[in-house]
């Protein structure tokens, strides 16, 4: 289970997260959903401390740590406890797409170099790409490169993968396969939050959403209930602003 | 009309020749020095290590606005009455007098390379996006390990060719350590022109020399870039 209770952030002036409180149980496909510039990213980073949260308690399977006052070592089993899919893919472009599921077992988990590297192989055939195992970044598409970058989250089992956005910097014809992908670690049960605006995808895989405005949680509940039965006028016109062909369907 | 005495010439480059490695040693050694010292310093700027990296950036800035030969000589005429000032004051009987003016030069020369070195070291680290660094640290990756693993071999193909350069600069800057009584190729050469007064002669022969080093040393970069790139994978 994670809690985050009364998360506050502020860059400078501009206070970005206004006293979060969340509680996502194990195996949730736990959404979050909201406007340009509400805080989504930036929450999801407090999460595994790539941005220090200002005030609040983070708790991630039995760990509980202050944001602000949180130590190096327990940043680092924070983040160990995480894993992090990036809009960008992010993946070290100086190794290859194997090496890329492979560092952190080694480099974290001291696994060893050949038992490593047999499981990033049997990773890399989940998401379909057996045939890049020694393909550079550079060398893949943008929907591989992101399937590689699911596939080194995987290999850690992180008791919850982070998604910011991982399809919106992919080109239309390449977002499918990574939904597919995101669809089956759905099926497994591995909790994930998700930070994302393809609104049928959160529809069919989301346990719960959240929508966030302003720094602030207006709603939450199950998809119907947010999709369907909204009762913040903010969410309802947040919705009807981003899925306008949601109205007619009703 | 003036005539070029070839023959003066041709003797002279090899004179200067013959001093060719103490000239690499005088530029190579504070470079590694640079180098190690630098790497440090970028660090605490990068890291923005309070109070010191204000200081780091002070001297850089300080360093590399000014002419080599100005500094050169300022830090010489300061250490030289600062040092014997302060001996006489505590009573020691060292001298700045006793002190091998090629370690003093050495000194000086090292004190330049390290702030162009911090600079491109630094410049060479910031080259590695963001975005690389936060994958390193999602996955729980401790900062030495960012660093081992992910930022120095993406750092590497960038910061070989500005360090050759820096490396280049600093040979350039060899030529002036005469200046403070230290006998280098110039010197040398200058001495035999004096008999002669082929001065022009001279310093093309020096001239000449210089130039097949920093060419002798961009090949040497070339070279390294090369196997660099290849171990880093082609980033
Ligand atoms: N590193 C930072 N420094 C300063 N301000 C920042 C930083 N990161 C985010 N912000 C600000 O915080 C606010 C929230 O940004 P955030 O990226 O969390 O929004 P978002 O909901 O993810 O938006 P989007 O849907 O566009 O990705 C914005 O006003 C943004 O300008
Ligand atoms: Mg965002």
């Amino acid at each position: 289970m994670i809690t985050l209770s009364n998360i506050h952030k502020s860059f400078g002036r501009n206070h970005v997260l206004k006293g979060i409180d969340l509680t996502i149980r194990d195996g949730e496909a736990f959404v979050i959903i909201g406007a340009s510039g509400s805080g989504k990213t930036t929450l999801l980073r407090a999460i595994n401390f790539l941005e220090r949260a200002d005030q609040g308690e983070i708790s991630i399977g039995g760990v509980s740590v202050s944001a602000k006052r949180a130590t190096k070592k327990q940043v680092l089993d924070i983040r160990r406890r995480t894993a992090m899919v990036f809009q960008n893919y992010n993946l070290f472009r100086n190794r290859t797409a194997i090496r890329n599921v492979a560092e952190g077992l080694v480099i974290v988990q001291k696994v060893g170099e050949k038992e490593a590297l047999e499981r990033a192989a049997e990773l890399m055939a989940q998401v379909g790409l057996s045939d890049k195992l020694d393909a550079y970044p550079s060398q893949l598409s943008g929907g591989q490169q992101q399937r590689v970058a699911i596939a080194r989250a995987l290999a850690l089992r992180p008791e919850v993968i982070l998604f910011d956005e991982p399809t919106s910097a992919l080109d239309p014809e390449l977002v499918g396969e990574v939904l597919g992908v995101m669809r089956e670690v759905a099926r497994m049960g591995i909790t994930m939050i998700l930070v994302t605006h393809e609104m049928s995808f959160a529809r069919d895989i989301a346990s719960q959403i959240v929508f966030i405005d302003d720094g602030v949680i207006v709603e939450q509940g199950a998809p119907i209930e947010i999709f369907r039965d909204a009762k913040e006028e903010r969410t309802r016109q947040f919705l009807r602003r981003i899925m306008p062909e949601f109205t007619y369907h009703i | 009309m003036y005539r070029i005495d070839y023959g003066f010439l041709l003797r002279e480059v090899w004179v200067a020749f013959t001093m060719l490695p103490f000239t690499l040693m005088l530029a190579a050694v504070p470079t590694l020095f640079g180098l190690a010292v630098g790497a440090l310093l970028a660090i605490v700027r990068i890291q923005r290590v309070p109070v010191l990296r204000s200081v780091v950036q002070g001297y850089v800035v300080l360093i590399r606005g000014m002419p080599t030969v100005l500094m050169l000589l300022i830090v010489y005429f300061a250490f030289v009455f600062g040092f014997d000032a302060l001996m006489e004051k505590l009573g020691w009987s060292a001298r700045s007098a006793n002190i091998p003016p090629t370690l003093f030069a050495m000194g000086v020369l090292a004190f330049i390379a390290t702030a162009f070195m911090t600079e491109s070291i630094r410049t060479a680290l910031l080259s590695v996006p963001k975005g690389q660094t936060e994958a390193a640290q999602s996955i729980g990756m401790t900062n030495f390990d960012i660093y081992r693993r992910v930022v120095i071999p993406q750092a590497l193909p960038v910061a070989i060719p500005i360090l050759g350069n820096a490396f280049i600069g600093q040979a350039k800057g060899t030529a002036l350590v005469t200046m403070i009584g230290v006998t280098d190729l110039v010197t040398r050469v200058r001495i035999e022109a004096n008999a002669s007064y082929r001065y022009l002669e001279a310093y093309i022969a020096v001239a000449l020399v210089y130039w097949a080093l920093c060419v002798g040393i961009e090949q040497g970069v070339r070279l390294l870039n090369k196997s660099v790139r290849v171990r880093a994978g082609g980033v």
